[in-house]
């Protein structure tokens, strides 16, 4: 174990807002668990009561008659905005003080720094291209985060669950959140930030990052483990893994919702439903192909003389 | 809205808390989070993050004391030397001169106070107002005629007469009442008070001059005297501190199109101190000290060159140590650790072989051509002679070809001339185009010849530092290739050769290649057998010495290290071989720098017989014949020609086959540069990450140390994937290291301080260093200098110490008999320049015996016979031999054109006599030879001959020379024979009748004395224009003279 590494990689003040995210994503996921946890079993309590319907959405200080209904903004909700500006501001204050902007040495066009790192933000986008072509890495899955991230307001046909902390009322919603974003997002960008060293080498936490380390990795194409050869044939073989698998883990997803989750295929119009399968399917493809790359030392799907999947 | 207002309802005592609970108390206490963290932000930008502030502080104090102590001693130093007799005595001069100029100066300054200055004072406003309006109008009135607006011209001509005719009013001194003034009376009246001011003022000068020198004098012995600064000097600086403003201390440099920001003196603020400061006298503060180096800094001003383009460091920050020396990780140019500081030097000096100032990079670069680190490591600018041979041998091959297609398109013209053409205009034609191809022929062929010319030159200039083993098999003992390949050092400690990391299998191969590649070479052994007592006299005395080291009977291992050691040579080779070798080494090694002794056959059998018998009894060695047999095993030659190949043995020797091998190393020229991710540190990166050493100086310095290191714990399928550099020093745990530690930190310090100065250019063009003229012929000539180890015999640099003058048997109290002592050293060529005619120079440089080749006096000494160390004949080419002319010019400050030998009227009838008695009165054949002499006497002549001063001095040295050779060379043993005299025509020099021997007057005779004293003009003269016309009849009859 190279303590030395490690203190290296979590001091660098580039890292820094990574070893923060490392600490609060896994606290606020618990402490939203929570507090879902404790508003779920008072919306159970209260449901059963007319009077009490639809005001149960505070633990801390439920709600009794006679209470208003809504209250003003300005100032209940602003007041706590202002407390919360000015901790934060505090900690920015702070922050600037005591960590200096990493700054390095000038660009020198002949010589790239190994290993090369996008900011830290980026890094899972980064990490996204030992996976993918670069094309589809870099353009394509980018593009279809974002144009997915839009959509979600006009998929979502769920009215339960606005302003307050819940699961029961939203099970599908949450767990595809965290699925995408702890597993697709943070995780990579930590793999990014203090797994891969020199040359994009896998490095545990607490291996040296040696320049000179060699690896002996060969990672295959799917169809060569099935002997197929010849560019068609190839191209065939993907296209039908690739569509075979979409249509599996699409129909799987389907049954699930149609005998799990009726009254949100109900909700939705067919456009909704497809638009919500697709991005579901497409994001379960990216996990399964990050699993058969790292666990079975598969390259690719689908190989084509165009592009790689 | 209103119904969602909490009514005030008694029924409901509670109130929802999310409306009613305070937050005062977080916000509060965020606000005061918020307060303090703003607060400490300040405290950040102005104290923290400028820590120079406390050292300013602390310098305040810590100089006031300091500047107290030097006040003190200053004033007891300048009370000691006011106290002088000699201080008084100028002083009073001084102030005598002032009290006699006095009256007049007095006088001329009231004159100019009270009518000149008042006066021009009244007059200067209206003048200046009146000039001002005047040079308006006509510049409208040139205008206008420019524009032929004849109109406006006349306008403004009328208004241009209007303004000269106008009155102005003028107040002068004294005056009650302003007076009316036209134009032309108040310019002319102020141009008369201006010159009258000129005039007074240079009659004052006029006045004082006497003053003045007498003051300069004074001040000029002061200062001479006094080396610190005065009592009121120090105490100024003291009083400064009572006033030091605390801020940020900067130079701004704009230069070329950038601008330099050097911040080190906010906290090195005394760096500049004009009272040097040494960290004793500030409570122990090295941060506070002045520059070590003060001419360094003058010649290098800060406020034009910074700090940091020498030192390295980030001259900007301020924000901590670390970061300004530039420490911190990503800083390309740390601040450089203290023994190798001038490898900033390097940033502008390149070029220069050899830097008064810098020492230790002297070292570096003297030792990177001198171990033959340029055999393997290109480095730009060192060794480019090779370069520049395989050039031109390419350019002569371009230009043999280019001739023959002329050749041929001539004979296709020539062809249509007489066969073939279809008409006359055809025949025209082709019979011209013959002629424009042989003009062109011409001129290749001219450019050919030129060519062949530089290859001969540069064929002279290039060497290589190893001896030529093409001849191994004529030269080497079997045995002795064997053990001597095996480890070097353990032959000859001293050695250049380094030690290769090969088994005794790979060093058979290696010698059983160079055995057998070898071709056999004639050895031109004139006679072997000799006396060995006197080869070894001839060594020591013959000038071996100054680059040779060797144990002779009374001294162990004395001379220099720049060749060969020669004290174990019997085991190496044989004495037919040493004989023939120092007969003629060209012969043996055209790589060669070693010179021609012009020995004659039997002194080279002396030598060689004394050499030989050199043997050390301990060496253990396989039998020659054991030896023999595994050298000519055939079955070796393959297998050694891969390791000469693989290990680069051609950057040094030559070897056959291997005549255009190139450098196997990675090249140098910028390595100080290279992105630290480029050197290969191999597995050590770690460990020396923890060492710090993971930076350029580590690597230099461990590979230096071990040149292997980088090879630790990998694992090789192949021997020659390994590290190629062989051992240039003795291992820690080896044999030697531990007596040659301190020398072996010495050298890798020195070439490590040489490669980290090796950087790409990174300050201003316009700061660095690119001399002209006189100052390149110096920077030039230092190559060739320190190539041939002229040094080695010759005092080059006033103060310098050849290795030659420090043997025993040129000590200055040298009292072994037959031993020469100090007037028999190599003579100086301090001033050389200003001494020799360059012509001569040049001649000498080719041919120093002076004499034709073949001659029995070609063995001779040109210049000085009668001594026995010898000028040797190097095998110089003549753009070396130019080089050296000019260098030495340009040392005495001369430049090489601009001299033209005088020619000075002929001595005839009693002039010449008189120039003879002068010269036997001065009894200067005692000393001096005055040529032709069939024998010498080195013990009491060896003074250099006459009969080449005509051509070998300048006019104007033997002039000084002969009146004042003290002067000219301190301490030399010329006596000074003349003295002044006031003559007819001023200032003159005579024989001083007070030195004359008696010998040397009985000689003369008293009549031609007594005519010698009456005779008016200047001696020295005399004499000048007697050596200008000096034959060798002129020797003869002097000799004659002599022998009465």
């Amino acid at each position: 174990m190279d303590w030395h590494q490690v203190w290296e990689l979590v001091s660098l003040p580039d890292n820094v807002p990574i070893v923060l995210l490392l600490l609060m994503v896994p606290f606020y996921t618990w402490l939203a668990f929570r507090e879902a946890g404790r508003n779920d079993r008072l919306i159970a309590a209260l449901e059963l009561d007319p009077d009490m319907r639809k005001t149960h959405h505070r633990v801390p200080y439920p709600w009794k008659p006679g209470w208003p209904k809504t209250v003003h903004v300005w100032p209940h909700l602003l007041k706590r905005e202002f407390l919360a500006a000015i901790i934060v501001t505090t900690v920015m204050i702070v922050w600037s003080i005591v960590l200096d902007a990493p700054l390095e040495e000038p660009a020198n066009p002949s010589l790239t720094m190994n290993p090369s790192k996008a900011p830290w933000y980026f890094l899972g986008l980064q990490e996204l291209l030992v996976y993918f072509d670069p094309w589809i890495a870099g353009v394509v899955l980018p593009s279809i985060i974002l144009m997915g991230l839009m959509a979600i307001p006009y998929i979502d046909v769920n009215p339960l669950g606005n302003g307050y902390y819940t699961w029961k009322q939203r099970k599908f919603a949450i767990a595809t959140f965290l699925f995408g974003f702890l597993v697709l997002w943070v995780l990579l960008v930590i793999i990014g930030t203090f797994i891969r060293g020199p040359g994009w080498l896998w490095f545990n936490l607490g291996d040296t990052w040696d320049h000179h380390r060699v690896d002996h990795q060969v990672n295959y194409d799917l169809h060569d483990f099935f002997g197929v050869t010849g560019v068609w044939q190839v191209f065939f073989f993907g296209l039908a893994f690739v569509g075979g698998f979409c249509a599996i883990v699409g129909g799987i997803t389907h049954l699930w919702v149609v005998k799990c989750m009726p009254l949100m295929r109900k909700r939705m119009s067919l456009v909704q439903y497809a638009t919500m399968l697709q991005l579901w399917v497409l994001m379960i493809f990216v996990v399964a192909k990050i699993i058969a790359r790292l666990a079975f030392t598969v390259k690719n799907f689908w190989v084509t003389p165009w592009f790689n999947v | 809205m209103a119904d969602n207002i909490p009514a005030a309802s008694s029924e409901v005592e509670e109130q929802d808390p999310v409306v009613t609970k305070s937050i005062l108390w977080p916000v509060f206490l965020a606000m005061i989070a918020l307060s303090a963290s703003a607060v400490w932000s300040v405290w950040d930008e102005f104290y923290t993050r400028r820590p120079y502030k406390d050292y300013q502080n602390e310098w305040v104090e810590s100089a006031k004391k300091a500047y107290a102590g030097k006040r003190d001693a200053s004033a007891a130093e300048w009370a000691r030397v006011t106290a002088s007799d000699e201080y008084k005595t100028l002083e009073a001069a001084m102030r005598e001169a002032d009290a006699k100029a006095a009256p007049e100066v007095g006088r001329l300054t009231t004159q100019l106070n009270s009518e000149v200055l008042p006066r021009i004072a009244a007059l200067s406003l209206p003048v200046k107002v009146a000039r001002s309006e005047a040079a308006a109008i006509t510049y409208r009135l040139e205008h206008a005629r420019a524009h032929g607006h004849a109109d406006e011209a006349r306008h403004y001509t009328a208004e241009l007469a209007a303004l000269k005719a106008r009155k102005s009013d003028v107040l002068l001194p004294g005056a009650s009442a302003p007076e009316a003034w036209g134009f032309e009376q108040m310019v002319s009246e102020f141009n008369r008070l201006k010159s009258l001011q000129g005039d007074i003022q240079s009659q004052t000068a006029r006045v004082r001059r006497e003053a003045d020198g007498a003051r300069a004098t004074f001040m000029g012995w002061r200062d001479a005297h006094l080396r610190t600064a005065s009592p009121a000097a120090v105490q100024a600086l003291l009083d400064g501190l009572d006033s030091f403003e605390h801020d940020i201390k900067q130079i701004h440099i704009k230069v070329d199109d950038g601008e330099l920001i050097e911040r080190c003196e906010s906290c090195h603020v005394g760096i500049l101190s004009p009272v040097p400061l040494e960290a004793s006298e500030l409570g122990g503060r090295k941060v506070f000290t002045s520059h070590p180096a003060k001419e360094l800094l003058a010649l290098h001003p800060p406020e034009q060159f910074g700090c940091s383009p020498c030192h390295g460091g980030n001259g900007i920050a301020t924000e901590s140590v670390s970061m300004a020396h530039g420490k911190n990780k990503h800083w390309l140019w740390p601040m450089l650790a203290s023994e190798n500081t001038e490898a900033g030097c390097m940033q502008c000096h390149k070029n220069d072989l050899w830097m008064e100032h810098a020492s230790t990079l002297n070292e570096g670069k003297r030792l990177f051509q001198w171990r033959g680190c340029v055999g393997c490591h290109r480095y730009e600018g060192i060794g480019r002679e090779v370069e520049e041979l395989k050039l031109a041998e390419k350019a002569v091959v371009t230009a043999r070809k280019d001739q023959a297609a002329v050749e041929i398109a001539i004979a296709r013209e020539v062809e249509i001339t007489e066969d073939s053409a279809a008409s006359a205009e055809a025949v025209d034609a082709a019979y011209r185009a013959a002629t424009r191809l042989r003009q062109d022929l011409h001129l290749t062929r001219t450019r050919e010849q030129q060519l062949v010319q530089d290859l001969a030159s540069l064929d002279l200039e290039v060497k290589k530092i190893g001896p030529n083993l093409k001849e191994a098999s004529s030269k080497l003992k079997p045995e002795w290739l064997l053990a001597w390949l095996k480890d070097p050092r353990a032959f000859r400690p001293t050695t250049k050769m380094p030690r290769f990391r090969i088994d005794d299998e790979q060093v058979r191969d290696i010698a059983a290649f160079l055995w057998q590649s070898s071709t056999p070479k004639a050895i031109q052994a004139p006679s072997v057998e000799g006396d060995a007592e006197r080869g070894q006299e001839l060594v020591i005395s013959r000038g071996c010495l100054a680059c040779h080291k060797v144990t002779t009977d009374e001294f162990d291992a004395i001379g220099n290290e720049f060749s060969a050691e020669l004290s174990r040579m019997g085991e190496k080779t044989s004495a037919a071989y040493i004989a023939s070798w120092v007969k003629n080494p060209r012969y043996h090694n055209r790589y060669t720098v070693m010179p021609s002794l012009r020995l004659s056959d039997e002194d080279c059998g002396n030598i060689a017989t004394w050499l030989a018998s050199l043997k050390s009894d301990k060496a253990v060695y396989l039998s020659t014949a054991d030896a023999l047999a595994l050298l000519t095993d055939k079955s070796r030659l393959e297998r050694g020609k891969k390791l000469v190949e693989h290990l680069g043995c051609a950057a040094c020797h030559e070897i056959q086959g291997l005549e255009n091998e190139g450098r196997i190393g990675t090249e140098l020229s910028e390595e100080g540069s290279k992105p630290i991710e480029r050197l290969d540190f191999g597995t050590r990166t770690k460990e020396y990450k923890a060492e710090h050493t993971y930076n350029h100086k580590g690597f230099f310095e461990h590979k230096l140390e071990s040149p292997s290191t980088y090879d630790k714990d990998k694992e090789f399928s192949r021997w020659v994937d390994r590290l190629r550099m062989p051992e240039f020093f003795p291992l820690p745990g080896q044999s030697g290291y531990e007596e040659l530690k301190g020398e072996i930190k010495g050298d890798i310090d020195a070439l490590t301080t040489f490669l980290l100065g090796s950087t790409e250019a990174h300050i201003p063009a316009s700061l660095q260093y690119m001399p002209e003229g006189a100052k390149q012929d110096i920077q030039q000539g230092w190559w060739v200098i320190k190539k041939y180890n002229c040094d080695g015999c010759h005092q080059v640099l006033p103060g310098a110490t050849p290795v030659l003058w420090t043997l025993p048997i040129y000590e200055e109290t040298a009292s072994f008999t037959g031993v020469p002592g100090k007037n028999g050293r190599p003579p100086t060529l301090v001033g050389e320049g200003s001494r020799v005619d360059p012509v001569w120079l040049s001649r000498f440089l080719a041919n120093p015996a002076l004499a034709a080749e073949g001659t029995a006096a070609h063995e001779r000494n040109g210049v000085r016979q009668g001594m026995t160390v010898r000028m040797p004949t190097f095998f110089l080419s003549e753009r070396e031999r130019g080089t050296l002319v000019r260098f030495f010019q340009a040392l005495s400050d001369l430049s090489t054109t601009d001299y033209v030998r005088p020619d000075p009227a002929p001595l005839e009838g009693a002039e010449l006599d008189l120039a003879r008695a002068a010269f036997t009165a001065g009894d200067c054949a005692n000393c001096h030879l005055l040529g032709g002499e069939a024998s010498v006497n080195p013990d009491t002549t060896y003074a250099p001959s006459f009969e080449v001063v005509r051509e070998r001095i300048r006019p104007g040295w033997t002039h000084r020379w002969v009146t004042e050779p003290n002067t000219v060379i301190p301490g030399t043993a010329m006596p000074a024979i003349l003295q002044h005299a006031d003559g007819a025509n001023g200032v003159r020099w005579i024989v001083n009748t007070a030195k004359i021997s008696a010998t040397a007057k009985r000689r003369v005779g008293d009549a031609r004395l007594k005519q010698l004293a009456d005779y008016t003009g200047d001696h020295a003269e005399l004499l000048l224009r007697y050596f200008a016309q000096w034959t060798a009849a002129e020797s003869a009859f002097q000799q004659d003279a002599r022998n009465k």
